[in-house]
């Protein structure tokens, strides 16, 4: 049984006249230890995805419509209301920004040990002792002397592993990690794709890796999702993706990225922009910007088979010849 | 060989921190900026890739060293002369909204730096900044409307638009893709060598991503801790480097197409503070081939190939069979 399973996942921000639609029927599956990269431009709803999911989105300027369970357990009821008490769910975030996440006038130890507390109901002494493995785990040395460092006392690297600390915290099933590794250096990346693979190799812990960075992906994820303006429009095993994507968008996203080899010569682009949520667009939504688009994208596309293990949100996927970009 | 169009010789910049302490921000850097060359600087941020971006437009406190334009000395500019450096010498940010006024127009901030010059008349201006902004693909209507109105990559296309108005030599890149989608990421670096061509430009181009700078740059040099520990062209350095730090920021990079197992060479720990560097070789704290002489002497930068440079002291015997030397034991 798949660990995630989303149905018909559907954002709505606003009411009335000026309400708009975020996410539109996304479906998506997670299995047990599996890692699934979540792509796309910025714009594409990968955020409004992972808060949906966390229960984190404003009930008082949003709605959510469809059905989600993780681990058996309804995220929601069909009113959108959680169903579930939240320390219940086992499923944890860790943000691009770990400041916005940190509050700056605790110590890392308190924040770890008041996780512990609420969400595991652990005394201090067992709270203390958890706290200091989870550092541990986490890679971060002398674990004693950074439970009371405030979190402007470490660098963008540590403040990370902090983040994913508490995330552990939490004991989940399920971490979401909304571009976790996008404002570090790639040093620094590369130590923390090697924490989360670890971790979820060593915890059987499900990851949704979000990022606009498919060199990531490639090297993080077994599974990717493209998204686009809201919606699914590929997924599949990374390594078939990304050496023969089947939608013109990822295609174009691998195109666009520059390499030693590509020097010199002219990089591809998409012209245009995502389309903001409340923009019409009629058939396939990424016919304005798809250098394929032909009279048959004019009707509105559904997710289609390509084989066993990918889908694609394109009519013309088989008929054309991604020329140049399968390297 | 023809004298560079601007360069760095040994030159230090400190910063001071509180009372009697100093950070050495760029510490004895040399550079060569050749004219009609894209030179990209990479390194892991507080490596002083800015400072040094700072110091060869004269914009920050030089300690030791000379900046040179041209072959002179920038610090003996009588002002007619530094005035003509500034306005040769022009700079792209990396957050495209900082860099514009709020409340100008696209136009008025394009002009900007023209008026405070006091070039010509204002209808002159006028034409100047309209015809850099149709260089940077801004259609006309995008003029007279202010930086809110305008998308990211839209933004980041008039900065480069008004530094283009002072028909500058040089463009000094610094981190200036860093905050886009990959999209409009690869339409900026397409316009960048559009306009090297249109407008002759030599570029200066500091990245932190290596693919980008790979790409664009013909030669490349690396940097931490406030040195350059490797310089040589593009091609040498992807191919061929010759220093453990370089190599490890190469093996770092995220490929697509290329499994990084067994590639990786994962540092440990955080670039330490430029405040209190470690002594002798600076990458030595994390640097697996680190031996005891490493943590006392400090490694100058050597020409080990023609035209690829490394400071490591260890270079002879870590890249035998690269340099096609055997090591005397
Ligand atoms: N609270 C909100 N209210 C209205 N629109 C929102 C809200 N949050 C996100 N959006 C919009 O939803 C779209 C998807 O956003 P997001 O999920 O953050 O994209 P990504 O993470 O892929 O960059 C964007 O157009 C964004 O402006
Ligand atoms: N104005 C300044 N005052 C004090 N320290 C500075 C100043 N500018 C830069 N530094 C320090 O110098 C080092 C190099 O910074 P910078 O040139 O910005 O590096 P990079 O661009 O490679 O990230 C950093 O440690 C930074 O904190
Ligand atoms: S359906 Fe048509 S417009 Fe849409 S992605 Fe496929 S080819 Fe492009
Ligand atoms: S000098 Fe020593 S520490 Fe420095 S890069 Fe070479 S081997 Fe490493
Ligand atoms: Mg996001
Ligand atoms: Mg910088």
């Amino acid at each position: 049984m798949s660990l995630l399973t989303v149905e018909g996942l559907r954002v709505h921000f606003g009411h009335g006249d000026t309400q708009v639609q975020a996410l539109h029927d996304v479906d998506l599956t997670i299995e047990p230890g599996e890692i699934v990269g979540l792509v796309g431009e910025s714009g594409s709803g990968k955020t409004v995805t992972s808060l949906a999911l966390m229960g984190l989105l404003d009930p008082r300027s949003s709605r959510i419509e469809g059905r989600a369970v993780l681990d058996g357990k309804e995220l929601w009821d069909e009113k959108g209301e959680r169903k579930t008490p939240r320390h219940e769910i086992p499923m944890a975030m860790v943000f691009q920004e770990p400041m916005t996440a940190l509050d700056p006038v605790f110590t890392v130890g308190y924040q770890l040990m008041e996780t512990l507390k609420v969400r595991r109901g652990m005394d201090k002494r067992a709270a203390r002792a958890e706290a200091l493995s989870l550092l541990d785990a986490v890679g971060i040395s002398d674990p004693k002397a950074r439970m009371k460092a405030y979190p402007h006392e470490l660098s963008g690297g540590m403040r990370q592993r902090v983040m994913i600390a508490i995330a552990l915290a939490c004991d989940p099933k399920l971490l979401i990690a909304d571009e976790p590794t996008t404002a570090v250096d790639v040093t620094i990346q590369a130590q923390l794709l090697d924490l989360i693979k670890k971790l979820s190799r060593e915890r059987g812990m499900s990851v949704l890796f979000v990022t606009h960075d498919l060199g990531v992906v490639s090297e993080t994820c077994d599974r990717m999702i493209t998204m686009y303006a809201g919606r699914v429009v590929e997924r599949g095993p990374v390594k078939e993706v990304l050496a023969a994507p089947g939608h013109p968008y990822t295609a174009g996203l691998l195109a666009a990225l520059p390499s030693p080899e590509s020097r010199g010569g002219r990089l591809a682009t998409i012209p245009g922009r995502v389309p903001p949520p409340g923009d019409v667009v009629e058939g396939c939504i990424f016919r304005p910007r798809c250098p394929y688009a032909q009279d048959e994208c004019r009707t509105e596309q559904k997710l289609i088979a390509l084989t066993d293990t990918r889908e694609v949100r394109c009519i013309r996927s088989r008929e054309i010849d991604f020329e140049g970009v399968a390297s | 060989m023809t004298e560079p169009l601007l360069s760095l010789e040994n030159v230090s910049v400190r910063f001071p921190i509180g009372r009697r302490r100093h950070v050495t921000a760029v510490d004895g850097v040399s550079l060569e900026l050749r004219e009609g060359e894209t030179l990209g600087l990479i390194g892991e941020s507080g490596s002083g890739k800015s400072t040094v971006a700072r110091a060869a437009m004269g914009l920050a406190p030089i300690a030791e060293g000379t900046v040179r334009w041209r072959g002179k000395d920038v610090s003996t500019f009588n002002a007619k002369e530094r005035r003509a450096f500034s306005e040769a010498v022009q700079m792209v940010f990396q957050d495209p909204h900082s860099a514009l006024d709020p409340r100008r127009t696209i136009l008025q901030s394009v002009r900007e730096p023209l008026d405070v010059m006091g070039r010509g008349n204002k209808k002159d201006r006028r034409e100047v900044a309209a015809k850099a902004l149709e260089d940077v693909g801004l259609a006309t209507q995008m003029l007279s409307r202010y930086p809110h109105q305008l998308s990211g990559g839209q933004k980041q296309r008039a900065n480069i638009a008004r530094a283009l108005v002072t028909n500058p030599k040089v463009l000094v890149c610094d981190e200036s893709v860093a905050a886009l989608d990959v999209a409009l990421q690869a339409e900026i670096l397409n316009l960048l060598q559009d306009l090297k061509a249109e407008y002759d430009l030599t570029i200066l181009f500091i990245s932190h991503d290596l693919s980008v700078v790979s790409y664009l740059a013909d030669r490349i040099s690396v940097m931490y801790l406030g040195n350059i520990v490797e310089n040589a062209t593009t091609e040498s350095l992807v191919e061929q480097s010759l220093h453990p730090y370089s190599e490890a920021l190469l093996s770092a990079q995220p490929l697509v197409h290329d499994s990084s197992e067994g590639r990786r060479i994962v540092l440990k720990g955080d670039i330490p503070s430029p405040v209190s560097p470690p002594p002798g070789c600076r990458f030595n704290t994390r640097c697996q081939f680190a031996q005891e002489g490493c943590r006392e002497v400090k490694p100058d930068l050597v020409e080990v190939l023609p035209g690829h440079a490394s400071a490591c002291l260890r270079v002879d015997e870590l890249y035998a069979d690269r340099l096609g030397r055997t090591v005397a034991s």
